[in-house]
């Protein structure tokens, strides 16, 4: 039984369909974050399965209950909000006990809960402070801790790291995810930084327009992302576009516009279909030995030094491409040099 | 140079100076007065009579200002926080009619309210009309509630509204964030309003209370017009008496004093919270 | 099954908001029904014969029958007339007061913003009383210029409160960048803050207008018995006629209502909890 399960799943605000149609499952223990664009409907997907909001059509089960139309207070969900929502009024200790106390729990129990918490997210000695005299971070804490405290069967996150400068975010993010690890709690996280869901994740679900286009692994959508809007949101991508000659299994004979042969792979591509095919910076290679498939001459447009590694943009006909090679080699600005495009990496995509 | 730097230090002050000479000769002068003359006999002596007779013709009317405005502060704020966090939580089609209609007794002169009360509540009235229809009373003998009962719902009915605006305007001060929290670790309706919504909107709820509190046992209007010279009557209608019949103002201002007493009590604890505030930090 | 919940929660709210209705509505309509009674005896659920009799009367188109009763249409002539000059008193008043409140730095600003929020915040009757000793003295007692001074001192409280607001809302940059392309103050005032200062000023203006018209306690000490206004006419004939008290009451009521119409657009809950009065 999946802790969570959202089966058609729709929301619409007046003329707009925020969320459409959306069916997607979360596996026990894992980290599953929705990924994208701000209005892409990850939020209202979130507030959905935390009751805030309740669906136009479509369910959502937390376990075994259908809990659609069930009150947020009702779910056993704890939520972290994006502002922290720690009540300004109480101690930290009462932010924390205060879910513990709703439940009749004994005095004793709740201050030995709200200490061990408090431990787990290294803010021993804290139960006496006020929000107001807490750090970001400290504040972001605190309110893990307020939803960790009830053991929930399932953890949401709205984009917890937002409100913080990008060093503390970047330390934030493996706190998370090593304290995720530690308790084993089914967690789904909303963000719409890609570095930060291809870090924290197990399964990265990328959203666009109220719909799911892709749910993976961070690898498997790096590397083989189902269409053009996937491949552009995560990663540097390149496109080159160009016709589909020839189909042969899992590979796919393009002809650009101006008679370049690429062979790349491909999934449900046939022949005729117009492509974009993605080029990541890490397959473009220098090319070596005798001429071989993918191998063109490229043009030197401009350059950035980037430390250890050097950011190049390079022409191949009338495209552009960004290459980021090791320093040791030191390319000039207007230099030709012959490239390799790996066919076996690179992904000819639809739309 | 100087010229011009002393007129703009002069400006501000002669901008004030008309408002302020008009608060000094109409209110602060005769506010004064108020006081003085409560202590001072025919000959300018310091004296406690006036405040011995206050207290002792008028005992139980000061009793029954106090108690009356207190409790109608009281039945009013109760219903204000309920339908304040029933404004600020509620999404039905019902609430935007809900909160037309409820602001309608803001805008009703205390005069009218108080002929409003006259025939609502007379012992042909409205009300007994209303009340006979359900059986509820006897037809010869028709409930009198041109007493407290009148005062009572004559100053919920107005001042209620009033304090709904100030209360909601505190409870919409909460982000939502901090109300969907509670109820994510399993906060009903009830607990959340006294766990967050209410200790949040403390300060609005305090001068609220102030507010209705002072008004309520300023109010000449209603009383005079509703109970008049009736026992017990208010303080405000027996300074009226006391000037109008006999022509004492020394009673009638140590009573006066009496009431600026109970609401300055109340004023101080008002002003405390406003500092308060200030300094409280809310998200 | 939440379904179940949705319609009970649902009814609960409806019988809510029809009580709400006729709580509000039934002490209105009381005075409706009084105002067309030409005989209503108890226990009657309605007037036995009803008619436009007393408001004949009340609009003086009608000879009354009781003694010494003065028409509705003189008492609204009064009313509006000290209304509108204690109106026009207290803007030119409270106008610099309220922007030399809202741009200067005053010394004992808070002390002095107390002072004008007094008269209401204590009991004003006493004061009433006071100021118809003085007035006395100064031989106006029932004079129109008594009771618009009357009316003027406890109106600056919402005038002040209201103008210093409503300039304090307009950024000091806006006045500032008038003053760079060279306007004077004078003319940055004019063409600058004045128009945008207009709404609250506007609201401002209607408080103390409704204020004024409405006014019972000081005209009662001090008007009286020469200024009828409609608050005395109304108080002063509810005791033996009550069909034409209770359509004083409905002509009272007509300018609040029609300026709460217009005033709903600034009455915003967020503005009056963030004024904290």
């Amino acid at each position: 039984m999946p802790p969570v399960r959202l089966v058609n799943l729709t929301k619409k605000f007046k003329e707009v369909t925020a969320v459409d149609h959306i069916n997607l499952e979360v596996k026990h223990g894992e980290i599953l974050t929705l990924l994208g664009p701000s209005g892409c409907g990850k939020t209202t997907t979130l507030r959905m399965i935390a009751g805030l909001l309740i669906p136009d059509e479509g369910e959502v089960y937390i376990g075994d209950t259908d809990v659609t139309h069930l009150p947020p207070e009702k779910r056993n969900i704890g939520m972290v909000f994006q502002s922290y929502a720690l009540w300004p009024h109480m101690t930290v200790f009462d932010n924390i006990a205060f879910g513990l106390k709703l439940r009749k729990l004994p005095k004793s129990n709740i201050r030995s809960k709200v200490k061990e918490v408090l431990e787990l997210v290294r803010l021993e000695g804290f139960e006496n402070r006020y929000p107001r005299q807490l750090s970001g971070g400290q504040q972001q804490r605190v309110a893990l801790a307020r939803a960790l405290v009830l053991e929930p069967q399932v953890l949401l996150l709205d984009e917890p790291l937002s409100n913080l400068d990008a060093k503390l975010r970047e330390e934030m993010r493996f706190e998370i995810r090593d304290l995720q690890r530690k308790l084993s709690i089914t967690t789904i996280y909303v963000t719409h930084d890609q570095a930060e869901a291809l870090a924290l994740s197990d399964r990265i679900a990328i959203m666009n327009q109220g719909k799911i286009m892709q749910v993976g692994k961070p690898e498997d959508i790096y590397e083989k992302p189902a269409n053009v809007f996937v491949a552009s949101f995560i990663g540097i991508g390149n496109f080159i576009e160009g016709v589909v000659e020839k189909i042969d299994d899992n590979t796919a004979l393009v002809r650009t516009e101006e008679g370049l042969m690429l062979k790349a792979q491909s999934i449900n591509v046939t022949k005729g279909d117009k492509v974009k095919v993605l080029v990541r910076p890490s397959h473009i290679r220098l090319a070596e030995g005798e001429t071989q498939d993918n191998v063109f001459e490229a043009t030197i447009l401009k350059k950035t030094y980037l430390g250890d590694e050097i950011d190049y943009r390079i022409t191949i006909g009338n495209n552009t491409l960004r290459m980021i090679l090791p320093n040791d080699i030191n390319f000039k600005v207007n230099e030709k040099i012959r490239i390799w495009l790996d066919p076996k990496k690179i992904m000819a995509l639809k739309g | 140079m100087n010229k011009v730097n002393v007129i703009k230090k002069i400006l501000p002050f002669t901008l004030i100076l008309p408002s302020f000479l008009v608060m000094l000769f109409l209110y602060l002068y005769p506010f004064a007065l108020s006081i003085l003359k409560s202590f001072m006999d025919d000959q300018g002596r310091f004296t406690l009579k006036y405040y011995e007779e206050a207290f002792s013709s008028y005992k139980q009317d000061i009793f029954f200002s106090f108690w009356i405005s207190l409790l109608s502060m009281f039945v009013s704020t109760f219903i204000a926080i309920i339908l304040a966090a029933y404004l600020r939580l509620s999404n039905t089609p019902f609430k935007p009619i809900i909160n037309s209609i409820y602001r309608f007794p803001l805008f009703i002169p205390m005069v009218v309210v108080a002929q409003m009360m006259r025939t609502f509540l007379a012992p042909h009235g409205l009300l007994n009309l209303m009340l006979l229809q359900m059986g509820l009373i006897n037809i010869d003998y028709p409930p009198w509630f041109f007493d407290w009962k009148g005062m009572l719902i004559g100053f919920v009915w107005k001042q209620t509204p009033f304090m709904v605006l100030i209360i909601l305007g505190g409870f919409q001060m909460i982000d939502d964030s901090l109300i969907e929290a509670a109820r994510c670790v399993g906060a009903n309706i009830f607990k959340m309003l006294v766990n967050i919504m209410l200790p949040l909107a403390r300060a609005s709820i305090a001068i609220a209370m102030i507010l209705i509190f002072a008004s309520n046992i300023s109010t000449f209007t209603l009383p005079y017009m509703l109970i008049g010279g009736a026992t017990p009557t208010t303080i405000t209608v027996d300074i009226a008496h006391r000037v109008t019949y006999f022509g004492d103002w020394g009673t009638a201002n140590a009573l006066g004093v009496v009431s600026y007493l109970m609401v300055g009590a109340f004023a101080i604890y008002y002003l405390r919270e406003v500092v308060r505030r200030s300094v409280y930090v809310q998200e | 099954m939440y379904r179940s919940r949705v319609l009970i929660s649902r009814s609960i709210e409806l019988i809510a908001l029809i009580f709400l209705f006729f709580w509000i509505f039934a002490p209105f309509s009381g005075l409706v029904l009084w105002s067309v009674a030409i005989r209503w005896y108890w226990p009657s659920y309605l007037p036995q014969e009803i008619g436009l009799d007393y408001w004949l009367q009340a609009l003086g188109l009608k000879k009354s029958l009781a003694i010494g009763a003065v028409s509705i249409i003189d008492a609204l002539r009064t009313s509006v007339f000290i209304a509108l000059t204690v109106v026009v008193l207290a803007m030119i008043i409270s106008l610099p007061a309220g922007y030399a409140f809202a741009r200067y730095d005053i010394p004992f600003k808070g002390i002095l913003l107390f002072l004008y929020l007094m008269p209401q915040a204590f009991p004003q009757q006493p004061v009433f009383v006071n100021l118809m000793a003085i007035f006395y003295k100064l031989d106006l007692v029932g004079t129109l210029q008594g009771v618009v001074l009357a009316h003027l001192m406890p109106s600056l409280v919402y005038a002040i409160w209201i103008t210093t607001a409503t300039f304090k809302s307009i950024p000091p940059e806006l006045e500032e960048a008038a003053r760079v392309s060279g306007a004077n103050p004078l003319r940055t005032f004019m063409r600058v803050t004045l128009p945008l200062a207009a709404p609250g000023l506007l609201a401002s203006a209607v408080f103390v207008f409704l204020y004024s018209l409405d006014e019972f306690t000081g005209t009662f000490f001090i008007g009286l018995p020469f200024v009828i206004t409609l608050p005395m006419l109304l108080y002063s004939s509810s005791g033996y006629n009550m069909q034409f008290a209770s359509a004083t009451a409905i002509v009272l009521m007509v300018p609040s209502i029609v300026f709460m119409l217009i005033i709903e657009r600034f009455l915003k809950a967020e503005y009056l909890g963030g004024m904290g009065a």
